[in-house]
């Protein structure tokens, strides 16, 4: 009883603390002193980075490298864009990643740097820069214990490519059925997503009486959203039952190639179900005047 | 003014009204300045890139920093390299910010007094709390050499609505860029966005003027042959897959009104109206027709309804869906049951009717590597007016590849129509037909036969030959030729007797490729020759 009363007491310390610790932040304090609340001035934050990971130990003269992306560069750290800072050695050598020697590159966001980083100190000891991206050396769990701000050490899903994706670029044949009452001379499109669903986005090319196709290339991962027309959104593809469908869906998988067969079964302005006389009203004189052949 | 110009007006005032309301009523639009911003709307990612002194403003809020990259689809945006967030009570200074626009949380690296990530929450720095980001939060995307498909220093987005650029310029891969003083590109996926309810043209340019997650208004550059260069102001409202609402006004030269809606009421029940509303026709200024459709597991109904001025017509239908029959034919069935209101006709302005249809499909054979394809189809309406109208088609297609490249396709149609009326020939001229004696003409002067051309059968038969020629890539040469002969024959109406065209395609970019087509009609309407040009321009 008397355990669960003091635990009691410490929460309901804690929580005041935590009231008094948010009351004179950001927002809620226009003319307040601290615009952010930092590690060391309040309570509610989590123990500040661990500071010896920072410390200065003795070196060791083992190197350890590290590629990726930095976020920024100053104040004596480097970020990287998992979000982790580390140390920067006071006689850091900054050079060019391709041929080790001086650059004209500026440690900034974006530039791909090859961080080399005593084991001893911790620190970096030399920052090599590239435009481009270089290739992996040590892995993040053999430099984590330098980060002064941890972050965790995967891709992010949303801004990389899709988990399992290489992006390579597929070439995908979409080769498409159509209709027996298909009009002979009309053309067959291809309408996607990816070109802001414009009837003729993509023409296909004909087989046979019945079959169209077409090769375009996508990067593995991609999602494809697309539907065929003759040439306008009122001679699109209708489902199995005559009725309206969503949009064919394909997510292009790491594949050298790709084959997407797909059946038109009937187009919208050739509805078998619909009325062949409600367009033209039929009259005494004239009932069907000038009965055009269906290619016209 | 009649109901349905009444129906058009508020239907036009009502759709641009509410994409204007939609306009202001959604989430508050980013500014995004910078040295050089670039818009890459990738398939699988659609990305706002801003590089060098670049300034996001949201709300109170201006984010400043060096280089900022925005996922358009999924919302995400990242801002690194010197930040500052102002706008609030005092400055904060970081490293890095990345915010989900959707769920509004965001993550900031401090760096003073020592580098640590912040998680916060709409901005509210008040809980802003200490702990690493989720993975790779502050990744981004490589574009260096990637080109983008507009640039500025300016951009306006309304998440999940369009991007704007002021001015926007358009790289291309060799050449000069063009540039527009404002250009508004669309994030709406959905596949309706992208309708027009104007009539068909030649070319149509669309230039987006507004856009919302829901809507988006368009003025159109067109030609076409009739009318040459018009212009067109079109809106569109979408509800997802569900529905839409297209509305679209030619208002100067052969002014009209189209409106097109569709719903999904439920899986296997759809309802279609459109809408015209001609300003300048003196005989038919509205046309209207409504079409409610259910399909089932077996059959299909269609109930439709259409008003073509002071006419109208009613019609049920009733289908199967095609049928295949171990592999020897295909089947399709249909039937019908209609109204027709004819105002002014003369004996009757009303009459019904019934009607068939059936479509006898071939399997494709291959014979002689020559693919071969045939399909009949037979239909009959029958009104109360003693009034028969049989039609038989039949098509046959053969398809060859002659070498890899140059493919060879023929298809010949044959079609005979019986159309008689089944009273005696004394009832004939008493319902009013013209005599055999005194005939009507044609518009171009042909003598129109009147009841003959009903009392017997009409032949149209037309053979179709086409030859491509398929280079590297998209390139292509394409030659079509079509023979139609008829009886009888009238003159300025029906196909053509000859026709001939030459199509030619050829990829000048690996984004630009261009379309050029010349055709030919002979003996048509007493014109030997009748040459037209096509010329489009595609991605």
């Amino acid at each position: 009883m008397t355990d669960r009363l003091r635990r009691r007491a410490y929460a309901l310390i804690v929580l005041l603390a935590l009231a008094l610790a948010s009351a004179g932040t950001f927002d809620s304090d226009p003319a307040g002193a601290a615009p952010f609340p930092s590690p060391l001035e309040t309570t509610v934050m989590q123990t500040p980075p661990p500071l010896t990971a920072t410390a200065t130990p003795p070196p060791s003269g083992q190197i350890i490298k590290y590629s990726g992306q930095l976020l920024d560069y100053r104040d004596g750290f480097a970020f990287f864009t998992t979000g982790d800072a580390f140390r920067l050695d006071p006689n850091v050598k900054i050079d060019d990643a391709a041929t080790g020697g001086p650059t004209k590159l500026v440690p900034e966001t974006r530039i791909y740097a090859r961080a080399s980083f005593d084991e001893g100190s911790g620190g970096i000891v030399e920052l090599a820069l590239s435009r481009t991206k270089l290739p992996d050396e040590a892995s993040y769990l053999d430099i984590k214990k330098f980060a002064v701000a941890l972050s965790t050490p995967f891709a992010n899903p949303d801004l990389g490519r899709s988990e399992g994706f290489n992006g390579k670029p597929v070439p995908v044949t979409f080769l498409v059925e159509v209709p027996p009452k298909t009009p002979f001379s009309d053309e067959i499109y291809l309408a996607t997503d990816a070109s802001g669903w414009s009837a003729t986005a993509v023409r296909m090319d004909r087989v046979d009486a019945l079959h169209y196709r077409v090769v375009r290339s996508f990067s593995s991962g991609t999602r494809l959203l697309y539907r065929y027309t003759r040439g306008s959104w009122q001679s699109a593809d209708l489902g199995q039952d005559g009725l309206a469908i969503k949009p064919r869906v394909l997510v292009i998988p790491n594949a050298d190639y790709l084959v997407k067969r797909d059946t038109v079964y009937y187009w919208q302005d050739e509805n078998p179900f619909t009325s062949d006389n409600g367009s033209t009203l039929p009259t005494p004189f004239n009932p069907v005047p000038f009965n055009i052949p269906p290619h016209h | 003014m009649s109901v349905l110009r009444k129906l058009a007006f508020a239907a036009v005032a009502w759709s641009f009204c509410t994409g204007v309301a939609f306009a202001e009523a959604m989430p508050s639009k980013v500014d995004v300045r910078a040295d050089s911003v670039g818009f890459f709307p990738y398939a699988n990612a659609t990305l706002l890139a801003a590089d060098g002194h670049v300034v996001v403003r949201t709300g109170t809020r201006t984010i400043l920093g060096d280089a900022m990259r925005w996922d358009l689809q999924k919302n995400r945006l990242v801002v690194t390299g010197n930040v500052r967030i102002v706008g609030g009570p005092s400055e904060v200074d970081g490293v890095a910010y990345a915010r989900n626009l959707a769920t509004g949380e965001a993550y900031v690296v401090r760096i003073d007094p020592i580098p640590a990530t912040f998680a916060v929450r709409y901005d509210d720095m008040s809980s802003a709390r200490e702990g690493p980001a989720p993975p790779g939060y502050f990744d981004s995307v490589d574009l260096d050499g990637q080109r983008p498909y507009m640039r500025s220093h300016h951009a306006i987005v309304t998440p999940g609505g369009s991007v704007r650029m002021l001015p926007a310029e358009f790289p291309t891969a060799a050449g000069p860029s063009l540039t527009l003083p404002t250009y508004l590109y669309t994030l709406v996926q959905n596949q309706y966005i992208a309708l027009s309810a104007a009539p068909a043209a030649s070319f149509d340019q669309p230039y987006s003027l507004f856009g919302t997650p829901a809507s988006l208004t368009a003025a159109h550059l067109r030609y076409d042959s009739t009318n040459g260069v018009t212009e067109a102001l079109d809106n569109r409202l979408v509800d997802g897959d569900k529905a839409y609402l297209v509305t679209s006004v030619l208002p100067f030269r052969d002014s009209q009104f189209d409106l097109h809606a569709f719903e999904v009421i439920r899986p296997g029940l759809q309802q279609t109206l459109t809408a015209t509303h001609l300003f300048g026709d003196p005989f038919v200024r509205d046309l209207l027709s409504y079409q409610l459709q259910e399909s089932g597991k077996l059959l299909t109904q269609t109930i439709q309804f259409n008003q073509v001025g002071p006419s109208n017509s009613a019609e049920f239908d009733v289908g199967t869906y095609e049928h295949d029959i171990k592999h020897i034919f295909g089947y399709q069935l249909k039937a019908s049951y209609g109204y027709d209101h004819n105002y002014g006709g003369f004996p009757y302005t009303n009459d019904y009717r019934v009607g068939g249809d059936a479509l006898i499909t071939a399997p494709p054979i291959t014979i002689f590597n020559t693919n071969l394809t045939a399909k009949y189809e037979e239909s009959f309406t029958a009104y109360d007016y003693p009034h028969e109208i049989t039609t038989g088609t039949t098509t046959v297609t053969a398809g060859r590849k002659i070498t890899p490249s140059v493919s060879l396709f023929a298809q010949v149609q044959f079609e005979q129509s019986d159309n008689h009326y089944s009273d005696l020939a004394v009832g004939r001229v008493a319902l009013g037909l013209p005599p055999p004696g005194s005939p009507y003409y044609a518009p171009d002067g042909t003598p129109y036969p009147g009841y003959f051309a009903y009392s017997g059968l009409n032949t149209y038969r037309s053979y179709e030959l086409q030859s491509t020629i398929n280079g590297r890539g998209d390139d292509r040469v394409q030659l079509t030729m079509y023979y139609n002969h008829d009886f009888p024959q009238f003159h300025g109406y029906g196909p053509a007797p000859l026709y001939v065209s030459l199509d030619i395609v050829r990829r000048i970019t690996p984004s630009l490729r261009i379309e050029v087509g010349r055709s030919y009609s002979f003996g048509w309407d007493r014109q030997y020759l009748s040459p037209q040009y096509t010329f489009g321009i595609s991605p």
